[in-house]
């Protein structure tokens, strides 16, 4: 497909363990286009982040990964891992949740970043590796760059090493960059701010965005996009306009009633979701999320929906009842 | 650096000092030169005082600390009770003895300790992780004092077997050793095998597991998943990134057991009958031997101190978040 | 327009509104596991690392045989006999040395006194050592800034030298093994006070302190009711790696002349009488020897072995 970045079909990720395989993707799909912004929303455990981990190619040697993951329509499973490690840090790249242990405490900073170069372009020299991660840190909004190119991690904020982050991620201009919940463990001025250097890293490479997080609030005001997952599965797909303002599946609707609104008269209470989230080692037979569904009939505990086109909309949704459910709020 | 350095020294002056305080009371309050003419009932009392009198003993403790350390400071650490010799030039004889012992145990334990917990938590659940732990469990088991024995059992049956000295289990040097700086030399190292060998078995067991765990956490760590994420090598990751921070806390666990490894060189040297430091401290505690006790008391707390020192200073060059401290 | 089905309703524990429950529904139940108290777990996974469990056997045994000694072998240590200097034979199991005394006996009453030692040390040292470290951790002040400088101060100078010299006032004194006892004991509470003040410094701060602080529970209340159960996993697992380094240290101490005194036997005078001994009659050196790297070996697997079931980490080499 032309103008396509990443294309996911049919993923299943199972890790082995003590108390036997554990399902963490059981058949996701989904792709994105150059430049575009795809929100993947979901619980813990949900298979968001090992989804995105298993593209990137960084699972341990436990996982079992089946399907396809194509990369400007090139295979990535099965491909030797020196080739992975050509597009890791290169053509893909990720940032990850905690900035405060993500960068490595006794080398410099600078360092760190011409590392990525390094290792994508041997062909640069020392120096200019240096001047370039030093523009990089001035891209990404940190004063004083040129001296701070010298410093550890240790004498930058939590916001400052996530923005360091940032550019070492796109220093050599991606056209994937991942984003595992880059603001998860930042305070909330904090995470506006880094949300503004990752549309800037964006708008200056080009790249397609996937920001993986559990915060609608992020995602709404950040993504075209949005995949909700449940259970290792997408449960709704489609841009943030229809998921969030037309929901087509119980858990969405879940989610949104779950929070508080800016319209809400105060006196409601906040509706959470019963029950807790399914275990990845034996999920619920049929539609995962059936034990803690309102809407839940027999179909739904006998079959496993599949995520399909809803006619009219550009959304798909993988509940066998979507047709349904517009938008609607349980009470 | 230069002030990290300049404050670490600071911290060690007093330390030296407070613990040549505490030494001298240790030893005098548990130490007693005049025991042996007291146990015998025939000594009259006037010469049981006179001696006492002449060994300073009848002077209050602060005063002959007092003596004692401004002796120390200029290096005379007075004389042996009971042969009468100055302390000073027999306990630097006995450190130069007992330092090659060390050194070399040291810097071979390290290597080897090293290099198996590394490849061990490389290689986790592995049979050589599982050997490696096996060993560890055993030797970290052993009694320093029997393994010592043992190794100079199993030198001695070689050497009855082969008809011929291979294994050198007695002494620090061949009697009357002269000539060549090589000649002495290597008949010392030849000394050395089994003694270092006793302690580098036991030390090697230890800080391998130490290391091993120590590469495990590394290796969980975010920043190791970072520098994968980049896409380098693994071989860049590994050194650069999870070795670096690995080895690290080791350097203190080395500093820290280096009181220990004193202990394992006094036992040690001890079985091979070597006349080193460990001879000294037997001896002189065999024959209430107070100044001698008292000098080697002191001089290894500052060996202790210095090795610190230096292992501290190690850890603020490889660690910069220390440096501030 | 679907309906929905009246909510179900929260699970036991799980937040929600109150909505009068129907009966948690079988769906409900994903998990399926039984409250287990925290004990039964940690046993539970101790009983499941077969090395600690053979390890506890074998240590078992070990005990067992050095402390009913005079019921199993028909000689008694201190008893000369006929037979000088024998070889193992079925008559004497371990052989005998050149006064004619059974080897075998000897070996179970050297066993048996260092054995001895050894738990009496870790007692004394651990009951002692969590009472300063909780005392310290918890009051802070004075307690403990004592605490801290008495350990960094005899961690400058090599504990045996100092074990040495203080034990040496006690050398050629009859029931040696009691100061023996309490100069060792003396010197190896500080690491476990130092590990309990830790642990305490990081409970102290805990929601559940703080809870029995509001219900009126004095000082003493909380120390041993809430901070030290608390901290039990940690002082037990020292504790045993205690007893191993107990046993070490004796046996260094009577192998060197400086421990248990003659006429009493412990496992290092035994080794160090045989030392020289080793090369022709090797019966006299190396059963000693053995029993002693059996013993700690066992301690240790078994130290793991606990150490794993209070803190299971995934990073543990499982046997």
């Amino acid at each position: 497909m032309a103008g396509s970045v990443l294309e996911v079909e049919n993923l299943h990720v199972t890790f082995a363990s003590p108390d036997g395989p554990v399902k963490a993707v059981r058949g996701l799909d989904f792709s994105i286009g150059d430049g575009e912004s795809l929100g993947i929303v979901g619980e813990s455990g949900s298979g968001k982040s090992v989804s995105m981990l298993a593209v990137m190619g960084l699972l341990p040697r436990n996982a079992t990964i089946t399907g396809s993951i194509r990369f400007r329509g090139q295979e990535l499973l099965g491909r030797p891992e020196a080739e992975l490690r050509k597009l890791r840090g290169g053509k893909m790249a990720m940032i990850f949740q905690d900035p405060m242990t993500s960068l490595n405490p006794v080398l410099t900073v600078g360092f760190q970043i011409a590392e990525a170069i390094e290792a994508h372009r041997p062909d640069t020299d020392r120096k200019g590796r240096l001047a370039r991660a030093a523009e990089l840190l001035d891209l990404v909004g940190i004063p004083n760059a040129t001296t701070r190119v010298r410093q550890y991690p240790h004498e930058f904020s939590g916001g400052m090493r996530q923005r360091a982050m940032i550019a070492m991620a796109i220093a050599n201009d991606p056209d994937l960059l991942v984003a595992d919940e880059p603001t998860t463990a930042l305070d909330v001025t904090i995470q506006a701010q880094i949300m503004a250097v990752l549309e800037r890293a964006q708008e200056a490479t080009g790249a397609a965005i996937v920001l993986i997080t559990h915060d609608l609030g992020v995602v709404a005001g950040t993504a075209d996009r949005v995949m909700v997952m449940y259970a290792g599965r997408a449960a709704e797909t489609g841009t943030i306009y229809d998921v969030f303002g037309h929901s087509r599946h119980p858990y969405t609707l879940g989610l949104l009633a779950s929070l508080p609104r800016l319209d809400d008269t105060g006196r409601e209470r906040l509706v959470p979701i019963p029950g807790s989230p399914p275990s990845m080692v034996h999920p619920p037979p049929g539609c995962a999320f059936n034990p803690r569904c309102p809407y839940a009939r027999a179909l739904c505990k006998a079959e496993m929906p599949v995520l399909r086109p809803i006619e009219g909309t550009g959304q798909c949704s993988a509940c066998h009842f979507a047709e349904d459910l517009n938008g609607a709020r349980p009470t | 650096m230069g002030g990290f350095i300049l404050r670490r020294l600071a911290i060690s002056i007093p330390l030296i000092i407070v613990s040549s305080f505490v030494v001298f009371l240790l030893v005098a309050a548990a130490g007693d030169p005049l025991a042996e003419l007291r146990g015998n009932p025939n000594t009259p009392k006037s010469t049981i005082e006179a001696r006492r009198h002449q060994l300073h003993l009848d002077k209050p403790v602060l005063v002959r600390y007092g003596m004692w350390a401004k002796g120390a400071i200029h290096g005379d650490f007075g004389r042996s009770f009971v042969t009468g010799e100055k302390v000073g030039p027999k306990l630097w004889r006995a450190i130069g003895v007992t330092m090659r012992l060390l050194a070399g145990s040291v810097l071979l334990a390290v290597l080897f300790g090293v290099m198996i917990g590394v490849v061990a938590a490389l290689r986790q659940y592995s049979k050589f992780d599982y050997l490696a732990t096996l060993f560890a469990f055993i030797f970290f088991s052993m009694p320093v004092f029997w393994l010592a024995a043992v190794l100079k059992d199993v030198g001695i049956r070689i050497n009855e077997a082969v008809g011929h000295t291979w294994f050198f289990t007695v002494g620090e040097e061949s009697p009357g050793l002269a000539g060549s700086f090589v000649h002495v030399w290597s008949d010392r190292l030849g000394h050395l095998v089994l003694p270092a060998l006793s302690l580098i078995l036991i030390q090697v067991a230890g800080w391998s597991r130490y290391q091993r765990a120590s590469m495990l956490e590394v290796l969980n760590a975010d920043y190791v998943r970072t520098a994968k994420a980049k896409g380098l090598p693994p071989g860049k990751v590994i050194v650069r990134h999870a070795l670096r921070n690995a080895l690290i806390p080791v350097v203190t666990l080395v500093a820290i057991d280096f009181g220990l490894l004193l202990s394992g060189a006094v036992i040690t040297e001890t079985v091979f009958a070597w006349s080193g430091m460990g001879r000294l401290l037997i001896t002189g505690l065999q024959r209430q031997d107070i100044n001698v006790v008292q000098a080697w008391l002191l001089v290894s707390a500052t060996m202790v101190i210095v090795f610190n020192l230096v292992a501290d200073v190690l850890y603020g060059y490889l660690d910069p978040r220390i440096r501030r401290a | 327009m679907l309906e929905p089905r009246p909510a179900p309703g929260p699970l036991p524990g799980a937040p929600g509104p109150g909505v009068p429950e129907p009966g948690a529904p079988d769906e409900l139940v994903e998990f399926g596991v039984e409250v287990r108290s925290q004990w039964r777990l940690v046993l539970g996974r101790f009983f499941r690392h077969r090395l600690a469990m053979a390890s506890l056997f074998l240590l078992a045994l070990l005990v067992v045989v050095a402390f009913l000694g005079p019921h199993l072998s028909r000689h008694d240590y201190t008893k000369p006999g006929p037979d000088l200097s024998q070889a193992p034979s079925i008559h004497h199991w371990f052989g005998t040395n050149e006064l004619g005394i059974d080897t075998f006996a000897q070996v179970q009453r050297g066993a048996q006194r260092s054995i001895e030692v050894a738990f009496l040390v870790a007692f004394l040292s651990t009951t002692f050592g969590s009472i300063v470290g909780a005392l310290a951790g918890f009051y802070r002040g004075w307690i403990d800034t004592v605490l801290m400088r008495l350990t960094d101060l005899f961690l400058t100078i090599p504990t045996l030298a100092v074990l040495l010299v203080v034990a040496a006032r006690y050398r050629g004194s009859r029931n040696s093994w009691i100061p023996i006892v309490l100069i060792i004991a003396g010197f190896t509470w500080m690491p476990l006070a130092r590990l309990v003040r830790g642990v305490t410094l990081s409970l102290r701060e805990r929601e559940f302190v703080e809870a029995a602080r509001a219900v009126g529970a004095s000082n003493a209340r909380i120390i041993f009711r809430h901070i030290l159960p608390n901290s039990l996993g940690p002082i037990i697992v020292n504790a045993t790696l205690v007893v191993a380094g107990a046993i070490l240290v004796e046996t260094a101490l009577s192998f060197l002349g400086f421990g248990i005194q003659p006429p009493d036997v412990s496992l290092g005078l035994l080794i160090s009488n045989g030392v020289q001994a080793a090369n022709t009659r090797w019966w006299l050196f190396y059963p000693p020897g053995f029993f002693l790297l059996l013993f700690c070996l066992a301690v240790n697997f078994v130290g793991d072995g606990l150490r794993d079931a209070f803190d299971p980490q995934q990073t543990r080499v499982r046997a």
